[in-house]
């Protein structure tokens, strides 16, 4: 239950201090949607801030009345206004009374306590002669504080601790409001003793009534705390009818004030069980057939359904405004209780299949609208799903708390009726229930067998992740892998099944299970399409196959198959997939080309690497073309890149591309180093100058010739780069292409010293190749030490540790040691005899 | 007479008193090295970054072999060398033979799978020895505690 007449009875309030009605009797219900009046006293009356309140400027309002609070005599009646009027406004800022979220620019909202204006005044002015107004502010401002904390704990009933502090707080309120209501009360009786007239008493009866409306709807909300039909809950209710009851009988007819406690202790009623009183007391005081509020409406549909009266309750639905024209939290709550109450049997429902052989439209989307009410159709049966597409429009209007708050009250309504609800909506509502209740096995069970079952792929998915989740949180990361490889496999081809196996395989990694993380990976490969999936899946399968040293095979996953580009994040996505993949390529090129024996395969490589781009980034558009020039670029060969390259592919305009040209230029001779200035090259981003970098190697590797040219690239990219496992090393390469080896030598001990364990053997082998090139023979000893170095780090008998072994002996070689070279490679042909055929051949020609 | 026999048993108690008792091992040209594996496998990455030490402790682990004995379907006994059959004891001998003139201080540790008879073993052993084994060393498993 909201605030009932709270909310209503406050904006009139309002709007009558701000125009200067009071005391008058307007119909309170004239029109629905609209503010009711309400009557106050004169004293308190301030027109000139009516505009702003009725345009619901409240941050301008709270600065007009604070200005004139400032300017205001603080003992007389002015400070007191002033002050109640800044706390009113303040509130309003604060969203705090209606549950909206703060004002739109309402930069104070957060910053003024809405309590700090009567507190001030108070603690200044003990016996204020408004000090019983200013203390009714203060405790009705302390009621509205909570109210945010009593929605979540009635959205999340989980949280005892939160409600017991609530329940205690609302105990406070209500003996303060009692003690401020015989004291006001006191007075008056006093000032009728002594025969007063009737304006010294009106506003001390005004205040008696605000406190009375105040104090009865307090009552009410602590009744929301239990469950329906407790004694609590009864005697809250209860209470909240005698104190309304005993309002009205001090109020006289069509006074503006009565219609709040009229609601009130018709709902009271209600909630007694007296649904008929509650219905006659209601049709006896309002014209349910005229125009109402949205509260009263509200009440009378809640009224209709207790009383069963579905047709009814359908008819005053239909009365309510559109959702989304105003606040109708109430409103909102009884239709969806409707909705509860007109859901069909699970029989009766169509269920909108949509499995891939279904032939079913889809269904509608979702809408915020009075269409919301379901069509009598089947004997009164509504649409099951209406209930979670209500439920979805409170939340799109009232945020996450009013949709938590909807679903908890949904759930209580349906009761053990929840089980025969396939509306996934509601079965996550139930499970997020649970989870919050401490049962994760039982959650994670029911979500599995319902996700399983779930006609609906949409539903499915969203099922199978929660219930993945669930199965998480329980400890069984299996479970949770398993299941959502069985949603995806249900429904192969739908969207979204290859996200479902790519967090299947997430699980599975968690739970140490790399045969499922292999499969799933793999399962999602085969459904391809270029999806975010498919290339985070590659990516991952790749990095798998690099860690196990199978350097080309990762490569080989990592590029992209066919993809869709129906759109530019499409084409952006390939991009970078194409990107992450060429430079696996590039990785399986840079370790194994320097080993004589790796050349056929590296060429192999890099010729699959080509005919891939030749394939998959054809010249269909600009776009396409200028991805095959930033892949061939970084990644071709001189030649292809030589065929393919149009300057006019690249523009001026963007850094990156930019850089690319300067790459290119360098690449193909076109350009003398220098001619691009360096802070041209800032907008390459790293991994592309890395890249570049690892180009230029290449190059300078394949065309000795232009080795200096390289060298001189290298460093200008180098710079600013961390000195990573690649870039110390190429820039090492380019010391020794400038034939500076005692430089390079210098650079590559500082670089091996900051090499992590698992990088040393491709850091020292490169280390022993790069000074193994040196004419001085110290370098090349140096070179046979690093080499023995890294052949320790290797498995002996591997490939390469074979392939390490024969440089060592070709280094022996060099420095003139042939016969140790020979008798190495005849021992390791008779004690290590590879399998490899190349191999053997290596080691026979060395003992020649 | 009964001087003599104090002198036959004076002998006796000195002969027994420095005659040294050697376990069987020492009567073969071997020795016995725990951790009976052996098997050819990666070093284990350790946490020092220290690439000079990384190349000063460099050691040669090609040197060091290994020959394990097993039991084929049949029974009949299979030779691996560094994880790589061989065609049997005479092929080992000839490798063997071929790498102890190469003087590189070859090392060899023999391990057997379960079922080799000792004298299985111990053939392949003197094998090994005949042919210039090296530092030739038998893998046992040693008692816990």
């Amino acid at each position: 239950m909201n605030s009932l007449a709270g909310k209503s009875f406050r904006l009139g309030l309002l709007l009558t201090l701000a125009t200067g009605f009071g005391g008058g009797f307007v119909e309170p219900w004239r029109s629905a949607g609209q503010e009711q009046s309400v009557a106050e006293s004169s004293w308190l009356l301030a027109p000139e801030i009516g505009p702003l309140v009725r345009a619901r400027r409240w941050g301008d309002a709270y600065r007009l009345a604070k200005e004139r609070l400032e300017a205001s005599p603080l003992a007389e009646d002015a400070g007191a206004k002033w002050a109640i009027l800044m706390s009113m406004f303040a509130m309003e800022m604060r969203g705090a009374v209606t549950n909206r979220p703060p004002e739109a620019g309402g930069d104070d909202a957060g910053t003024f306590s809405p309590l700090e204006p009567v507190e001030r005044l108070l603690a200044a002015y003990p016996d204020h002669p408004r000090a019983p107004w200013l203390r009714v502010q203060r405790r009705l401002v302390s009621i509205g504080l909570l109210k945010p904390s009593e929605q979540i704990v009635l959205s999340t009933p989980g949280d005892a601790d939160l409600r017991l502090r609530l329940l205690a707080a609302s105990l406070e309120s209500a003996r303060d409001l009692s003690e401020l209501r015989s004291g006001v009360t006191a007075e008056i009786d006093r000032r009728r003793a002594r025969r007063e007239p009737t304006e010294g008493m009106e506003p001390w009866l005004i205040l008696r009534d605000r406190i009375v409306v105040a104090e009865a709807e307090l009552w009410l909300r602590r009744g929301d705390f239990f469950a329906s039909g407790t004694t609590d809950f009864l005697a809250a209710a209860g209470r909240a009818e005698r104190i309304a009851a005993e309002g009205l009988e001090m109020l006289p007819e069509n006074h503006p004030n009565r219609i709040g406690l009229v609601l009130i202790r018709g709902e009271a009623w209600r909630r007694l069980g007296e649904s008929e009183r509650a219905a006659e007391w209601l049709t006896s005081t309002v014209d349910l057939e005229g125009p109402v509020s949205d509260a009263t409406l509200a009440l009378a549909i809640r009224i209709a359904i207790d009383r069963e009266r579905l047709d009814e309750a359908g008819r005053l639905l239909a009365k309510l405004p559109l959702p989304d024209a105003g606040d109708t939290d109430e409103t909102d709550l009884a239709r969806l209780r409707y909705l509860v109450l007109t859901r069909p049997l699970p029989a009766d429902d169509p269920a909108s299949i949509d499995r891939p052989d279904a032939q079913s439209p889809p269904a509608p989307a979702p809408s915020p609208s009075r269409e919301l009410i379901p069509e009598k159709r089947d004997g009164g049966q509504g649409d099951s799903r209406a209930i979670g597409d209500w439920i979805e429009a409170i939340g799109r209007r009232g945020g996450e708390v009013a949709r938590r708050r909807a679903e908890t009250l949904a759930l209580e309504w349906l009761g053990p009726a929840i089980d025969q609800v396939t509306d996934e909506r509601l079965l996550l509502a139930e499970a997020a229930w649970g989870l919050r209740a401490g049962q994760v096995q039982a959650v994670a069970e029911r979500l599995d067998q319902a996700a399983r079952e779930s006609p609906r792929a949409t539903a499915a998915s969203a099922l199978g992740i929660a219930g993945a989740a669930a199965w998480a949180r329980a400890g069984r990361e299996a479970d949770a892998a398993e299941l959502l490889a069985a949603v995806a496999g249900a429904w192969r081809g739908e969207p979204g099944s290859a996200d479902l196996l790519l967090q299947a395989a997430v699980l599975a990694e968690r739970a140490g299970d790399p045969a499922s993380v292999e499969r799933h990976l793999g399962q999602v490969l085969e459904i391809g399409g270029g999806s975010a999936a498919d290339l985070r899946s590659r990516n991952w399968l790749a990095a798998r196959r690099a860690r196990a040293g199978e350097l080309i095979e990762a490569a080989r996953v990592a590029t992209p198959g066919d993809a869709t580009l129906s759109t530019a994040d499409d084409r952006s996505r390939l991009l970078d997939a194409w990107v992450v993949a060429a430079g696996r390529w590039s990785d399986a090129l840079m370790v194994e080309p320097w080993l004589a024996t790796e050349q056929a395969y590296s060429q192999d490589a890099e010729a699959a690497l080509e005919q891939k781009l030749a394939e998959l980034v054809p010249n269909e558009s600009p776009a396409m073309r200028l991805g095959r020039c930033w892949l061939l670029a970084l990644w071709g060969s001189v030649d292809r890149l030589e065929r393919v390259w149009q300057p006019s592919v690249l523009t001026d305009s963007v850094p990156a591309e930019v850089g690319l040209r300067w790459i290119i230029a360098q690449r193909l001779g076109l350009a003398a180093s220098g001619e691009v200035e360096a802070g041209d090259l800032a907008g390459l981003p790293d991994r592309l100058r890395l890249a570049a970098i690892r180009r230029f190697v290449s190059d300078g590797l394949a065309a000795p010739e232009r080795q200096s040219e390289m060298a001189s690239a290298i460093r200008r990219l180098a710079e600013g780069l961390d000195a990573g496992l690649e870039v110390g090393l190429a820039v090492a390469q380019a010391d020794v292409w400038h034939g500076d080896f005692d430089g390079a030598r210098v650079a590559l001990e500082r670089w091996l010293a900051g090499r992590r364990p698992t990088e040393l053997p491709v850091a020292l082998a490169s280390a022993a190749q790069l000074l193994a090139g040196s004419p001085e023979t110290a370098h090349r000893e140096q070179a046979v030490r690093y080499c023995e170095a890294a052949i320790a780090r290797e498995r002996p008998g591997s490939g390469r540790w074979h392939r390490l072994q024969l440089a060592a002996i070709g280094m022996l070689e060099q420095l003139g040691r042939d016969d140790e070279a020979a008798r190495r490679a005849a021992f390791l042909l008779a004690a290590w005899p590879p399998d490899d055929e190349v191999l053997r051949a290596g080691y026979r020609r060395r003992t020649e | 007479m009964a001087a003599m026999i104090d002198v036959v048993f004076l002998l006796l108690i000195y002969f027994l008193w420095t005659t040294g008792f050697e376990p069987p091992e020492y009567d073969w040209g071997g020795r016995l090295t725990p951790g009976a594996d052996g098997s050819a496998a990666a070093p284990a990455a350790d946490d020092w970054t220290d690439a000079a030490a990384v190349v000063e402790r460099a050691d040669p682990s090609w040197s060091r072999l290994h020959v394990r004995i097993g039991l084929d379907a049949a029974g009949r006994v299979e030779i691996r060398l560094n994880d790589r059959l061989l065609g049997g004891p005479a092929d080992l001998a000839d490798r063997f033979r071929q790498v102890a003139g190469l003087g590189f201080g070859h090392s060899v540790v023999i391990s057997s799978e379960s079922g080799v008879s000792l004298g299985q073993v111990m053939s392949v052993h003197d094998a090994l020895l005949e042919a210039g084994g090296g530092d030739v060393a038998l893998a046992v498993e040693v008692p816990e505690g």
